[in-house]
C-alpha cells in the first residue's frame, strides 16, 4: 500500500467529452479524448499501489548512502540514517516518521516490504541479503555469506515499499 | 521537457495550478484540486519506479537470451540490452548508451542499482544477486546454495531470471 498517495477517488472520476473530439492522434492534435485522460489516470493510480517508495545504495564499510530516491519531496524532508551497526552483517537503518510529499502535505511513513540485494563484485564466495520492516519507518538489512559469514557485502541495494 | 528514464519534479509538471473558473459540469471538467496530486503523484514516481523489468534464460549453447523486456523508454530492438556469458553462473549486462524516450528525445541511460529473482523450480536453491558497474552496465551472479558457488540454474525458459533496475 503506497502512503504517499492519495485514492483514486481523489484524482477525480472519469470525464466524459464534453463536445466531440476533433483533432486528436495525429501529429497537429489539439485535443485531448476524455477516454484518453481517463485511462492515462486509470494507469497513473494503478502505479501508485505498486512502485516502491524509496531506493538506497548503501555503503556499509563507510557508512555511507551512495544513491537515495524517494516519492515524496526530499529536499524538504530528512533523508534516511544508519542507526545502528547492531551485530556483525546487521544494520538498523530508518526514515523520518514523517515526510513532505510532492505537494508539501505532511505524511506519516508507513513501510510495508523490503527487497535487499548483495551489490558486491564478489565470484569466490555467495553473498546475499535481506531485510526486515521492524517499525513504520525502520528497517533492518542483513548480509549473508557462506564462507565465512559475516560482513559478506559492502554495496546493497534497498527498495523499500 | 524529457520523459522518463529522467525523472521529474512536480514543478516540472506545472506544479500547483486552480481553477480558472467555477465548474460548470464535473463529469466533462476536471477540477485542478483533483488535478494536481495526479500531477504530483506522477512526478513521485518518476523518482521510484523501475526502469527496467526483464528476463532472460541460458540456452542450450550457454547463451543468454531475452525472453521479456520492459522499460520506462521505447522498447524497439535497438534499445534493447546485450548479456553475455562470462561463465558458469556469471553473466554482464549492457544497456544502450542513449534510448529514445516516448516523446522521442534522446536520453542517456543511468542505471543505479537494482534487484533480481532466480525464476525456476529447481529445488537445489538458487538465487541471483547483481551488481551495478556503471550507468549501463550490470553484472549478474546465480549462485547454488548446495555449494555456495556460481553455477547455472539450468538451460530454456523455464529457468529465467528476472531483473528489476533502477
Amino acid at each position: 500500500m503506497s502512503f504517499c498517495f492519495p485514492t483514486r477517488q481523489q484524482y477525480g472520476g472519469d470525464l466524459q467529452d464534453r463536445l466531440p473530439s476533433q483533432n486528436f492522434n495525429n501529429a497537429a492534435a489539439t485535443d485531448i479524448p476524455a477516454t484518453a485522460i481517463n485511462q492515462c489516470r486509470a494507469s497513473l493510480v494503478g502505479m501508485t499501489n505498486t512502485t516502491f517508495q524509496a531506493y538506497i545504495k548503501f555503503r556499509f564499510d563507510s557508512n555511507s548512502i551512495v544513491h537515495y530516491e524517494c516519492s515524496w519531496d526530499r529536499a524538504r524532508s530528512v533523508d534516511p540514517v544508519l542507526i545502528a551497526k547492531v551485530d556483525t552483517g546487521q544494520w538498523l537503518l530508518g526514515l523520518p516518521t514523517t515526510v513532505i510529499d510532492q505537494q508539501g502535505n505532511v505524511q506519516i511513513v508507513q513501510l510495508s516490504a523490503i527487497q535487499c540485494n548483495s551489490g558486491d563484485n564478489n565470484t569466490t564466495h555467495m553473498s546475499f541479503s535481506t531485510g526486515q520492516i521492524v517499525s513504520n519507518n525502520q528497517f533492518m538489512v542483513y548480509t549473508f555469506a557462506k564462507f565465512p559469514f559475516g560482513n559478506a557485502t559492502v554495496f546493497v541495494d534497498i527498495f523499500l515499499y | 521537457m524529457p520523459s522518463l528514464p529522467t525523472s521529474s519534479s512536480y514543478d516540472d509538471f506545472g506544479g500547483p495550478i486552480q481553477d480558472y473558473s467555477m465548474l460548470e459540469d464535473a463529469s466533462t471538467q476536471w477540477s485542478a484540486n483533483e488535478a494536481n496530486p495526479l500531477r504530483a503523484s506522477a512526478a513521485a514516481m518518476t523518482n521510484t519506479c523501475f526502469r527496467v523489468s526483464m528476463k532472460f534464460y541460458i540456452d542450450g549453447y550457454q547463451t543468454p537470451q531475452i525472453s521479456a523486456f520492459n522499460a520506462v523508454w521505447n522498447t524497439v530492438s535497438s534499445a534493447l540490452p546485450t548479456i553475455t556469458y562470462t561463465s558458469a553462473g556469471n553473466y554482464v549486462m549492457n544497456l544502450p548508451s542513449t534510448v529514445t524516450d516516448l516523446q522521442g528525445n534522446t536520453q542517456s541511460v543511468n542505471i543505479l542499482g537494482g534487484i533480481a529473482n532466480v525464476d525456476c523450480n529447481n529445488g537445489n536453491g538458487w538465487f541471483v544477486t547483481i551488481q551495478t558497474v556503471s550507468s549501463t552496465q550490470v553484472n549478474i551472479f546465480v549462485w547454488s546454495a548446495v555449494d555456495g558457488q556460481l553455477e547455472d540454474i539450468g538451460t530454456g525458459p523455464t529457468n529465467t531470471i528476472d531483473l528489476f533496475l533502477r
